[in-house]
């Protein structure tokens, strides 16, 4: 998928991930009801060169958390693969194997849920090395705080503070730190700016971009926010339902967006400079990942749809940009995109 | 679907005046375009008036006609939605601006606001954006700028104080 000759630090192929909703088997016999199955993650591909950032966007509920939680071990797989370095991952849990595991943090959304409360910032952001053991001297572990403290934009007085005495940007800051305590090479950020206003959000990206040009490191990176993504990404996936839908080169997904979906999706971004305030908005929303449509699962939203999207699966093959799934690209009956204006997402 | 059920009962007594707080920010893109549009038509067709709270910038842009931006508990620039977004005036407003990623553009480094907004019981003496501010001059540090309302709109900054500030 990347036209680099050397082996891609991350890849993952055919990733799938069900949640059973179903109710107890007895209450399913006697009310007569079916099985429910959400296929959160249905068959995504993709894979991630050392020093780049692969993002993923999609509305809510698409599969992107679930990517993010299946790549660390936090739930899963059904089915598919995920090589680290070309260490198979899929099946392993948590925190296994140790030495892989060490080399991937992740970074959540909320940075008021995903620090403990009632540790001191110094113990939060220690706690990787200790259970990792990478700095088992006590002493040594707490110079290494101090020095990550400064590294994020922080100062070594602030680890003997506590969560709450900080802002959301300031918390952002202490997961970062956290995050490259064990050194890490790969990290995956799952809407780390989301609950930033803009100018947090701006200053959280900077020391991200910093970071990386700093440690080398690889990131996968996960936002609905188009514009964001824009920014930091070197490759975009955008997903559907479960499945992803187009993936390219940031510089030319949103220049030249191949799927009806990548398209629908730049068509709504609120537009800061009101160039197009009064164009009607594309309707439908986001139909139940529980009964998802047969046949390509965007047909009842797409302009382009016809008999043969509605009955048979497009395959995820290559487009002019990348890769794509829609049977329109395929058949070469799309008009050319049109240029994308200056839009920012959501702030 | 939540959201509209909400704003068609908030409907339901024919209000004059809507206020609505972070109507889009739990919402997908598409559902967001379609709660804007919505409360658009709203407006035109029953007149009634809506004061929206957000921080998001593109709604904003695609809502409303005039746009009050605070800081630190204050009104700090008031205008007409094109102008105080195109052409902001209080160093604030355009340092928010600037950070703001856009489509189609690349930057090494996005323009950042340094620094974090103050407590509200730390307030900076004098104007409370001058210690992160670019333009800052001494008068900021010693008197507030109070809100000086022109042709324009209004800003609270001493850079556009009618006196030329000393
Ligand atoms: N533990 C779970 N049990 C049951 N269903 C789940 C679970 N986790 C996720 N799902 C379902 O899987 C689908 C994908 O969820 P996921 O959280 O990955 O979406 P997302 O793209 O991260 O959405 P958001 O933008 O809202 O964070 C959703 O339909 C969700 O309801
Ligand atoms: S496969 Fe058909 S329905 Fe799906 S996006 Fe392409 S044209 Fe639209
Ligand atoms: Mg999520």
């Amino acid at each position: 998928m990347s036209h680099h000759n050397e082996a891609p630090l991350l890849e993952v192929s055919g990733l799938r991930k069900s949640f059973d909703l179903s109710k107890p088997f007895i209450n399913r016999v006697i009310e007569r009801s079916e099985r429910q199955l959400v296929k959160a993650v249905d068959g995504v591909d993709f894979t991630i060169q050392r020093g780049q950032t692969l993002s993923l966007v999609g509305e809510s509920g698409c599969g992107k958390s679930t990517v993010a939680k299946l790549i660390m071990g936090l739930t899963r797989p059904s089915g598919g693969s995920i090589r680290f370095e070309g260490a198979e991952l899929a099946g392993q849990v948590a925190g296994k194997p140790a030495h892989v595991r060490r080399r991937m943090q992740m970074i959540f959304q909320d940075p008021y849920a995903s620090l403990n409360p009632r540790w001191r910032v110094a113990r939060i952001i220690a706690e990787p090395m200790k259970s990792f053991g990478t700095h088992p001297d006590p002493e040594a572990r707490r110079r290494e705080v101090d020095r990550l403290l400064e590294f994020v934009g922080l100062g070594a007085a602030d680890g003997d503070k506590f969560p709450h005495e900080f802002s959301g940007g300031q918390r952002q800051r202490i997961s970062i730190a956290r995050a490259i305590s064990t050194k890490p090479e790969f990290l995956v950020c799952d809407e780390p700016t989301s609950a930033l206003d803009v100018s947090v959000q701006a200053q959280i990206l900077n020391l991200m971009r910093e970071l990386q040009r700093e440690l080398g490191l690889t990131y996968l990176f996960i936002s609905h926010d188009l514009a964001v993504v824009n920014y930091i990404s070197d490759w975009i996936g955008v997903m559907y339902l479960g499945r992803l839908v187009e993936l390219a080169p940031a510089a030319e997904i949103f220049a030249k967006p191949q799927h009806p979906y990548t398209r629908l999706l730049l068509d709504t971004v609120p537009d800061i400079s009101m160039s197009n305030r009064d164009i009607e908005r594309p309707a439908g929303e986001v139909p139940n990942p529980i009964t998802p449509p047969p046949g390509c699962h965007f047909h009842p939203r797409c302009p382009h749809a016809n008999a043969r999207c509605k009955t048979e699966m497009p395959e995820f093959i290559a487009s002019a940009t990348g890769h794509a799934r829609c049977h329109a690209v395929q058949e070469g009956r799309l008009s050319a995109p049109t240029t994308a204006p200056a839009a920012a997402g959501a702030v | 679907m939540r959201q509209r059920v909400v704003i068609a009962l908030a409907l339901c007594a024919e209000p004059r005046l809507i206020i609505a707080d972070e109507p889009t920010t739990a919402l997908d893109v598409s559902v967001q375009a379609q709660i804007i549009a919505l409360l658009r038509k709203l407006c035109k067709e029953t007149g009634a008036s809506v004061i929206l709270v957000t921080h998001d910038m593109g709604v904003i842009a695609e809502t409303a006609d005039r746009v009050a931006v605070m800081y630190a508990g204050r009104v700090i620039e008031v205008g007409a939605v094109a102008d105080v977004l195109r052409a902001p005036r209080h160093p604030y407003t355009a340092g928010l601006m600037a950070s703001i990623p856009r489509i189609g553009e690349k930057p090494d480094i996005l323009p950042q606001i340094d620094g974090a907004m103050p407590r509200l019981t730390a307030r900076p003496e004098g104007c409370a954006f001058n210690p992160r501010c670019p333009k800052q001059m001494d008068i900021c540090t010693r008197l507030r700028p109070g809100l000086v309302e022109d042709t324009q709109g209004a800003v609270a900054c001493h850079l556009f104080s009618k006196e030329p500030a000393t």
